[in-house]
């Protein structure tokens, strides 16, 4: 049964739907936002210094109480509208994975979302942009005018309705003449859609994505996605890239959603599930949350092999990077490890989900370099909870019992096949 | 012989780089390995003149994509590494230098 279930794995479920994520759109929504994701970490740890992780009447943190809205400053300008940024990421990547300019495509992306917002008049300073729909919450608004536009564009260039230029004027005076009509035509529908008949984008996207976005900050919201990511990994296909693709955008909006709270100076935060909970509270040493395997291998085991992978296993490991495992035991189609890197996650996942909705520790809200280890990490993610460190080392305990028996069978085998090629 | 490896990040890569350049070594080949990421590989490529290009086995749905983009690179082998040859140890990684003088040779 197990090998048809590896069977399976491998040739029905994981190349094929692996290929699915890198169906055009997908990847270039995928590219647009993984773009951002530097802006998003520096930009958020402005918040840890608006609230620094000290006491409350200690002088750093009077200061920057009263400095606030200034130190806050550079997290408005990148994270706060991280929305915009992917919307040039995503225009480029998608024209030029059409072979149409890059550049274009990105200028156009950004033209078409930001006339889904109405600028306002406010006194003293003029014109105004409101920033609310530029963040996360304007994602999803985004990625739809941004593949609008550069949909557009590729249509028009298809036909002979465009401005050619002779061949002797220089490529990039060419680019930017050909880039004519599809920019007025996108300008044209977007002002017809959002001033004529004052379609709300934000309002329509927001309230059609609701079930979408809720859901995933359920415990079935996080399971889901575990599961795929370990079944990919499984077959030896990099899940996170995989899934993320698709569900990176949802867990963008709880991101940001719970940074803005942040910034507010909210006491709790309003999602669980964001992609930091993810990272450091479920896998634990990189996906599989191996860990816990990692540290029998290198401390425990009896076989060369496994003490031999074990070593070379552990540093990359606590820097949460597991390939060298994943493929050196290796667990990709392995029955036996297959079960424990489906499972520790699993486990991980609930018992952290019910320590944050009872709120006995911090819920994430700040994206921290995953490469980190895990007690670090899990402390910036938190804003500097210290009860986050408690937690990630439980789940690592959790990892270790997980992986125990499994190990066992793992390491007796290994053994047991060195001893047959010594007496040969 | 130039040999690039390619992977998400470029980082579980560069130690499996580092391995199979160890190999080489021992072997009296040639062979200068370097790792990147899938956002990297395509300006290193046009950077210096590889002979070949492995696709590490996490990524290998983006095979096709990655193998048609190497295209314009004359002479390049492209290969997707197998799953039972990607691990920083030396005999995994021998069975790998054995794979790629393979398909070098019968290029």
């Amino acid at each position: 049964m197990m090998d048809k279930f590896m069977v399976w794995l491998d040739e029905k479920f994981s190349t094929p739907m692996a290929k699915l994520a890198e169906q055009r759109h997908l990847r270039a929504v995928r590219d647009g936002i993984v773009a951002t994701l530097p802006i998003i970490i520096v930009g958020s740890f402005f918040l840890i210094l608006a609230y620094p992780p000290v006491p409350k009447d200690s002088a750093v943190a009077l200061w920057a109480a009263e400095n606030i809205v200034k130190i806050l400053l550079p997290y408005r300008l990148t994270m706060y509208i991280m929305s915009l940024y992917a919307s040039w990421g995503i225009g480029y990547s998608l024209s030029k994975s059409y072979n149409l300019d890059g550049v274009s495509g990105g200028n156009l992306a950004v033209v078409a979302f930001l006339m889904t917002i109405i600028p306002q008049v406010a006194d003293e300073i003029g014109w105004a942009l409101p920033m609310a729909n530029l963040g996360g919450s304007g994602m999803f608004v985004a990625i739809v005018t941004s593949i609008f536009a550069v949909e557009i564009m590729r249509l028009l260039s298809k036909t002979k309705f465009k401005i050619t230029m002779p061949e002797q004027v220089p490529s990039s005076v060419a680019r930017s003449f050909e880039a004519l009509t599809p920019t007025a035509v996108v300008v044209i529908l977007m002002t017809i859609i959002s001033v004529v008949l004052e379609f709300d984008w934000h309002g329509f996207i927001a309230k059609v994505m609701a079930p979408l976005i809720s859901t995933s900050d359920t415990i079935f919201g996080v399971l889901f996605p575990v599961i795929l990511i370990t079944l990919f990994w499984s077959a030896g296909i990099h899940g996170v890239s995989v899934v993320g693709s698709v569900a990176r955008p949802v867990w963008t909006v709880l991101l940001d959603a719970n940074t803005a709270a942040a910034a507010e100076g909210a006491k709790v935060l309003p999602h669980i599930a964001p992609e930091p909970f993810y990272q450091w509270f479920i896998w634990l040493g990189g996906s599989g949350a191996t860990i816990g395997l990692v540290l029998l291998l290198a401390f425990v085991s009896k076989s060369k092999y496994s003490k031999t992978l074990g070593r070379t296993a552990l540093a990359p490991g606590l820097f949460n990077i597991n390939e060298p495992l994943i493929f050196g035991a290796p667990i990709v189609l392995n029955p036996i490890l297959i079960i424990p890197f489906v499972l520790a996650p699993l486990v991980n996942a609930v018992v952290s989900y019910v320590v944050m909705s009872l709120e006995l520790v911090a819920r994430p809200y700040i994206l921290a370099p995953w490469t980190l280890p895990g007690p670090i990490g899990a402390y910036l993610a938190t804003g500097g909870d210290w009860k986050a460190i408690v937690l990630n080392l439980v789940c690592i305990v959790l990892s270790v019992i997980i992986y125990y028996p499994f190990f066992k069978m793992y390491d007796n085998k290994q053994l047991e096949l060195e001893q047959i090629e010594k007496a040969v | 012989m130039k040999v690039m490896f390619v992977c998400a990040g470029g980082m579980s890569t560069a130690m499996t780089a580092k391995k199979l350049q160890e190999v080489a070594d021992k072997n009296d080949v040639e062979m200068t390995v370097k790792a990147f990421g899938t956002s990297d590989y395509l300006k290193e490529l046009k950077k210096d003149n590889y002979d070949v290009l492995l696709v590490a086995p996490q990524i290998r749905h983006r095979f096709d994509v990655i193998k048609e983009s190497a295209n314009k690179f004359d002479g390049l082998v492209v290969e997707k590494i197998p799953p039972n040859m990607y691990a920083p140890m030396e005999p995994i990684v021998k069975k790998l230098f054995n794979f790629i003088m393979e398909k070098v040779n019968n290029k």
